[in-house]
């Protein structure tokens, strides 16, 4: 997953349940939630077992992920190879989906995911592309995330998160981003 | 809401709405009765949205009450016979 890299402030706009479509300078900003999830490992688990192998694997993991987020109402904007980037408008189904599929994933394959997540104002672009600082953040906390985590600024989280609790994970240097940011590490409050 | 063309929503009330006072359900196991599995957190988010269904019979995997509210959560399980201790469902 490569982005074009920006630089992204400490605290991106957050949401909170706004659906505005704001029209600046002539482009449209709409506020969303973006996450982009992927397998971790899938270069190596290919190299060692083959394509075959990592096609069926690859197709079991998006059978989890569509399924899971037609139930939470959020869409695949894109499949990137072994991973996926998902848009939602309000932050908390967005976030409740990443932590359903991690969790009904582990069930179902040995293979690991992780995420980042993040929301803010960006640029609808051509129809349906996404451009903007959170997008970029969003990928590259994917990046960062360990197996089986998910990942997300401080500054968006809510009270409203259904099972899932936010674990601060401190203040880290996000590559691509100049300011460093407060993250939280989303996981399950099942317990 | 959990929303989208699955019927996710009107299945989930399906299973919601016939339980029995005393029946408890985890939010995983009403999402895998209802068709879903793996979709517990979309079950909270229909009962959080949504008015007239049991949300006091759904627990999570661990027997936990609804975080902050415990006590009424706890009263209404208890008028229906279940019993629980430190803000859990005892087995």
């Amino acid at each position: 997953m490569t982005v074009s890299e920006s630089r992204i402030p400490d605290t991106p706009s957050s949401v909170h349940g706004v659906s505005d479509v704001v029209r600046i300078g002539g482009v449209t900003r709409v506020q969303r939630t973006f996450a982009f999830i992927d397998v971790s490992g899938f270069t190596a688990f290919t190299d060692r077992e083959g394509d075959a192998a990592a096609v069926l694997v690859l197709e079991k993991i998006r059978g989890n992920i569509r399924r899971l987020a037609s139930v939470h109402g959020v869409r695949i904007a894109k499949w990137l190879g072994d991973g996926a980037m998902i848009v939602g408008v309000e932050p908390e189904p967005v976030i409740e989906a990443v932590v359903d599929m991690i969790e009904a994933n582990r069930e179902m394959t040995s293979m690991p995911l992780r995420a980042g997540v993040a929301s803010g104002d960006v640029i609808l672009f051509e129809g349906d592309d996404h451009i903007g600082q959170a997008v970029n953040l969003a990928s590259r906390l994917s990046d960062l995330a360990g197996d089986d985590e998910i990942l997300a600024p401080r500054s968006m989280m809510t009270s409203l998160l259904v099972n899932t609790r936010a674990v601060a994970a401190g203040e880290q240097h996000v590559p691509g981003i100049a300011a460093p940011v407060q993250l939280v590490r989303l996981e399950s409050a099942e317990d | 809401m959990a929303k989208g063309d699955s019927g996710f929503e009107t299945e989930v009330v399906k299973v919601l709405a016939a339980l029995r006072p005393g029946e408890i359900m985890t939010y995983g196991e009403v999402a895998a009765e209802a068709g879903f599995p793996g979709a517990a957190r979309a079950v909270g988010r229909v009962l959080r949205v949504s008015d007239n269904l049991p949300w006091w019979r759904i627990v999570t995997s661990t027997g936990r009450l609804v975080p902050g509210l415990e006590a009424e959560h706890a009263g209404l399980l208890e008028s229906e016979g279940v019993m629980v201790k430190d803000g859990r469902i005892v087995n």
